[in-house]
């Protein structure tokens, strides 16, 4: 399509393609550049999802041979899957309560260090910039598995090098993966060890995208530097807050490849390691039941789905 | 446009602060990189070091066995092999498939848009292992066990990457894109010419995001992938976690082998993946 | 040993008389081929040192006599292994021919009569069965009467101990007959020196399981019903949670850690199967001809001296459609001696093949265990080993075992029989 086309043709009212297509191009092009996102979410995600969903409502029992087209013989159980989970069963209670105390531990701890990283980091005269965000950026790309193995044996009560480490300092190490009041406190400090410095740069970016005209006349004014961080900075940086915020909750939620090597394919003492996606993870392929599975894979859904709700609901508040 | 003339602080500078707080970064530096460390040290010990005392950061006396072993017992370069090809290919059709849909989000404006994009988010919900088995007759129907389509096409557009472009390319000027228009370009060239050169940082951050997601991938290989000479790193580094021995020194040696290339891609790209998160976009 | 080489006469013999028995014969893909049709079969296992002793066995072996039939091994890590194979089941596409099916693994895919993914070779096997020890080979992976796979190794779960330091303590280890004899004996002279007397795992269930089952307790009948919720099984667990607290058992550690403590003289006596010498040898060398066995003191009169423990069972699916070609190579590895010998050579492990068990190979006196034969203690102890009732939610109960009854009692101090009885209550809810 040329430029001339567009520019002396426009308001010919001539019927052709390429007239149709020069006055509706906005209106229908975003349709093609979803197409392949589309296509592959329709396929690989809303399909199976569908599928899953169906498989929800029922009792696995048994398979079908491949000579008949393979697949499993299904029971159908209505919503008791469902009423189960939020009624009977203990272990998913465990895992949500679990993932909610790492989600809190999590937003608790780890959003001051990542800003505080930031804000030092944003301060000029810094050294070791390049190092720092090489530093921060690298536990978040690096294998779950790889983390799992490395963390295996930082956590060793009696060879780990955190115990070790704590030695040093006179504090008498404790069975980090063993001793079930410990579990959950291990894992915060592998999630932050993992994305505390990754979180950070986002902070970081948002800081860098605060006006400095903005503050330099609020200081004019007589703006305390306080004042200019509690009412300048801080909601410039709202939107890295409901993106640290989310994606943390949702990640804690689906936490399960990291507990997962750590207990050795386990749930930890008492089940203090367990989160929802690993009880969906050992229900649906160690203990045959894929269609209470897949409730758990729903219902974790909508209940990350009402917190992700209320919590866009809160900063919504937050901007007025 | 802004320009940046100088930086208003909210933490005030000074010799014993600024020491202070270089220190602070250092200290948070070296937590961060102690792990690595760790790993790439046990990989030089001898076996059964790692489980004595007392413990230490370095090896007693630097071993290269666990190198020999990963190379010579198992298909440590085949899998290597097989994980560049297959991050490679995906990362670069995700990359683009991702922005093509982030500029949909971030530009246009079309019927069921606000219903679209929460499908994105949902998306970020769902745990894929409800998706795993449904996923698995579908790529028998296909065709497509045991082979390299598997890895790649499912979930080869990332919700997470959408939201992300989406965020970038929402702050290319919209009058840029309106000049082109009138000079005639088309929705396409727009989104070649305009939209990619300004968000190159955040297509180097969704890229090495994707890159390294494939690379890490673990579970829906293994599944799909049954021949071991098409498995990944991530899959053969865990069957050397054999139930009844376990060779640790080894795996450390493979783990820091196949975590060096995204590191040095990383520090290659750095200016521009950084450049990606710290400036977010051009503001107008 | 001319007459321990297969020779293809044999395999013909054997092959025709699996295919009279086994009915295969009628199914399409059991039409006799073509000899020199090229045929490839798969087998999906998990451990690396069985992965090793079969690829030895083609090349040594199997490759020479069934040169147009190759063997693809692969390995897929333990707890991987099994969502793999299920997706696999599912879609009934993908299927391996045979599986290496690991004894705990046995239950979950064979919980539905008629719709069993693994074949039963109960008419395959037919009278060489006979030459098998059954608690070891067959009865782990038997399930409603159908053999599901064939597991090589006779496994006894035996006592060993530090003899060396029981030497300097001055105490007899071939005194005590029964647990309590052999926990008070120390008094306090193990663990004065520093030492605990016993290694025992909070991470399993099976060290648990180990002392009931030798007590008479069982976790299932042949019906499937729960066995565990009996004062035996309060009683063995309340009597791991005196030792644990006294400091006369200790934690094992897991992995690595554990020979690191065996290597630290953190424990002097600990007890395994005979795999496990294996990996004694292999993790801490430098204790040779500091360790002997024994068989496992005892309750009382009614006790076994030792029980089996882990074992993996080679199986095939219905889904093969090389399930003679399959047999045979089960055959080659589990019901010939050269197969199980090589596995004796490669993982130390005892065969479950009886005609085999005169071999001196096996009897030979071993410096690791200060010229003991361990050989004699196995065969010996394989004739009145107690069996298991493995039961297709064995898994499951294991896990609830584990979670409620084994890690509250030993670690938190939990009362044993609230304990048990919570297992049990977890079981049956997700049963």
């Amino acid at each position: 399509m040329s430029a001339s086309i567009l520019t002396t043709r426009e308001k010919a009212q001539h019927l052709s393609v390429s007239d149709w297509w020069s006055r509706n191009q906005r209106k229908v092009i975003p349709y093609i550049f979803l197409a392949p996102f589309l296509i592959s979410f329709l396929v690989f995600t809303v399909y199976p999802a569908g599928a899953a969903f169906f498989l929800s409502f029922q009792r696995v029992r048994g398979f079908i041979s491949p000579a008949e087209g393979g697949g499993v013989v299904l029971e159908y159980k209505g919503l008791d899957n469902y009423e189960r989970l939020l009624t009977k069963d203990k272990r998913f209670r465990t895992a949500i309560i679990n993932g909610a105390e790492f989600a809190i531990g999590t937003v608790l701890i780890q959003m001051p260090i990542a800003l505080g990283m930031a804000l030092l980091m944003n301060a000029p005269h810094i050294r070791f910039k390049v190092l720092a965000r090489l530093a921060f950026f690298a536990p978040y790309i690096t294998s779950a598995i790889v983390v799992g193995w490395i963390f295996t044996l930082i956590f060793q009560d009696r060879y780990g090098l955190l115990n070790a480490a704590l030695s040093m300092f006179g504090i008498e190490g404790v069975g980090w993966l063993t001793n079930k009041a410990f579990v959950m406190p291990a894992l915060i400090i592998l999630g932050l060890w993992t994305w505390c410095g990754y979180n950070s740069l986002f902070f970081l970016a948002g800081l860098q995208n605060v006006p400095d005209d903005l503050k330099e006349a609020a200081r004019i004014d007589g703006a305390s530097t306080v004042r200019v961080f509690w009412h300048i900075t801080i909601p410039f940086l709202r939107p890295v807050f409901v993106f640290v915020v989310i994606t943390g909750l949702i990640g804690s939620f689906s936490l399960f490849s990291q507990p997962y090597l750590l207990f050795d394919s386990g749930a930890g003492p008492g089940d203090s390691g367990l989160f929802p996606v690993m009880y969906l993870f050992f229900m649906g392929f160690e203990n045959f039941r894929m269609g209470y599975a897949s409730a758990i894979g729903y219902l974790l859904t909508a209940i990350i789905l009402l917190i992700t709700g209320l919590q866009l609901l809160l900063f919504r508040l937050w901007r007025v | 446009m802004l320009l940046k003339t100088k930086r208003v602080n909210i933490i005030g500078p000074g010799r014993v602060n600024l020491m202070f707080m270089n220190s602070v970064v250092l200290v948070g530096v070296l937590l961060t990189a102690i792990p690595f460390i760790y790993m790439i040290t046990a990989s030089f010990r001898q076996q059964g070091e790692l489980y004595s005392l007392p413990v230490t950061i370095m090896p007693r006396e630097w071993h290269g066995h666990n190198y020999v072993k990963l190379f010579g017992d198992t298909n440590f370069v085949i899998w290597y092999g097989n994980t560049i090809f297959t991050a490679g290919l995906r990362t670069a059709l995700g990359v683009y498939f991702a922005a093509l849909a982030g500029a949909a989000f971030a530009k246009y404006e079309f019927r069921f848009k606000r219903f679209f994009f929460f499908l994105v988010l949902a998306t970020l919900t769902l745990p894929f292992q409800v998706l795993l088995v449904p996923l698995f007759l579908m790529m028998r129907d296909f065709g497509w066990v045991d082979t390299y389509w598997a890895v790649i096409v499912p979930g080869i557009v990332v919700a997470f990457n959408i939201f992300l472009m989406r965020q970038y390319i929402e702050s290319v000027p919209d009058e840029l894109m309106d000049a082109a228009r009138i000079d005639g370009a088309s929705e396409f060239g727009i989104f070649h010419r305009i939209i990619l050169p300004l968000v190159r940082p955040a297509l180097g951050v969704v890229a090495i995001l994707t890159f390294v997601n494939t690379w890490n991938d673990f579970l829906w290989p293994l599944i799909v992938l049954h021949d071991d000479t098409k498995y990944l790193l991530s899959i053969g580094i865990a069957t050397m976690d054999g139930p009844y021995d376990v060779e640790i020194g080894a795996i450390m040696a493979a783990s820091f082998l196949s975590t060096l290339p995204i590191l040095i891609v990383f520090i290659l790209m750095q200016r521009q993946i950084i450049a990606g998160l710290t400036q977010g976009a051009i503001r107008g | 040993m001319s007459e321990n080489k297969l020779s293809r006469r044999d395999f013909l013999k054997a092959a025709s008389t699996a295919l009279a028995a086994s009915g295969f014969a009628a199914l399409p893909v059991g039409v006799v081929r073509a000899q020199d049709e090229e045929i490839s079969i798969d087998l999906w296992g998990f451990a690396n040192n069985r992965d090793e002793w079969m690829q030895n066995l083609v090349d040594e072996i199997w490759s020479e006599v069934h040169p147009n039939v190759s063997v693809e091994l692969s390995l897929t890590p333990y707890s991987d292994l099994w969502p793999k194979l299920q997706a696999a089941f599912v879609a009934g596409a993908g299927i391996p021919d045979m599986v290496d099916i690991e004894i705990s693994a046995m239950g979950q895919f064979v919980r539905e009569a008629g719709s069993e993914p693994y074949a039963p070779l109960n008419d395959l096997l037919g009278d060489q069965l006979d030459d098998l020890s059954i608690p070891s080979a067959t009865k782990p992976w038997t399930v409603r009467g159908n053999i599901y796979g064939i597991g090589n190794e006779v496994n006894p779960v035996l006592l060993y101990y530090r003899h060396d330091i029981f030497d300097e303590l001055g105490l007899d280890i071939d005194a005590p007959g029964t647990w309590d004899e052999f926990v008070n004996m120390l008094g306090d002279g193990a663990m004065g020196a520093g030492h605990g007397l016993f290694a025992i795992s909070t991470q399993w269930w099976g060290d648990f399981y180990i002392q009931f089952h030798q007590a008479g307790g069982e976790f299932f009948d042949a019906d499937g019903n729960v066995q565990l919720m009996s004062d035996l099984a309060v009683e063995i667990l309340t009597w791991q949670q005196e030792q644990m607290n006294s400091g006369v058992y200790v934690d094992r550690g897991s992995g690595d850690a554990h020979y690191a403590l065996m290597n630290e003289e953190a424990f002097i006596t600990v007890w395994g199967a005979p795999w496990y010498q294996g990996f004694m040898k292999q993790n801490a060398p430098d204790l040779e001809g500091k360790w002997k066995m024994r068989y496992l003191p005892l309750w009382d009169e009614n006790s076994y001296a030792t029980v089996p423990r882990g074992g993996t069972g080679m199986g095939i699916t219905t889904a093969s459609e090389n399930k003679e070609e399959s047999w045979e190579f089960i055959r080659i590895c589990n019901l010939t001696a050269e197969g199980s010998l090589l596995a004796f050579r490669r993982m130390n492990l005892f065969p479950s093949y009886i005609p085999v068990w005169d071999r001196e190979e096996l009897l030979r006196t071993d410096d690791y265990f200060s010229g003991q034969k361990p050989g004699e203690f196995i065969a010996e102890a394989a004739a009145g080993m107690a069996e298991v009732n493995v039961d297709p939610y064995w898994t499951l109960f294991t896990d609830s075992v584990l979670r409620l009854a084994v890690q509250p009692v030993m670690l938190d101090g939990a009362d044993p029989r609230t304990a048990l009885e919570e297992a049990i209550d977890d079981f049956e809810f997700n049963k």
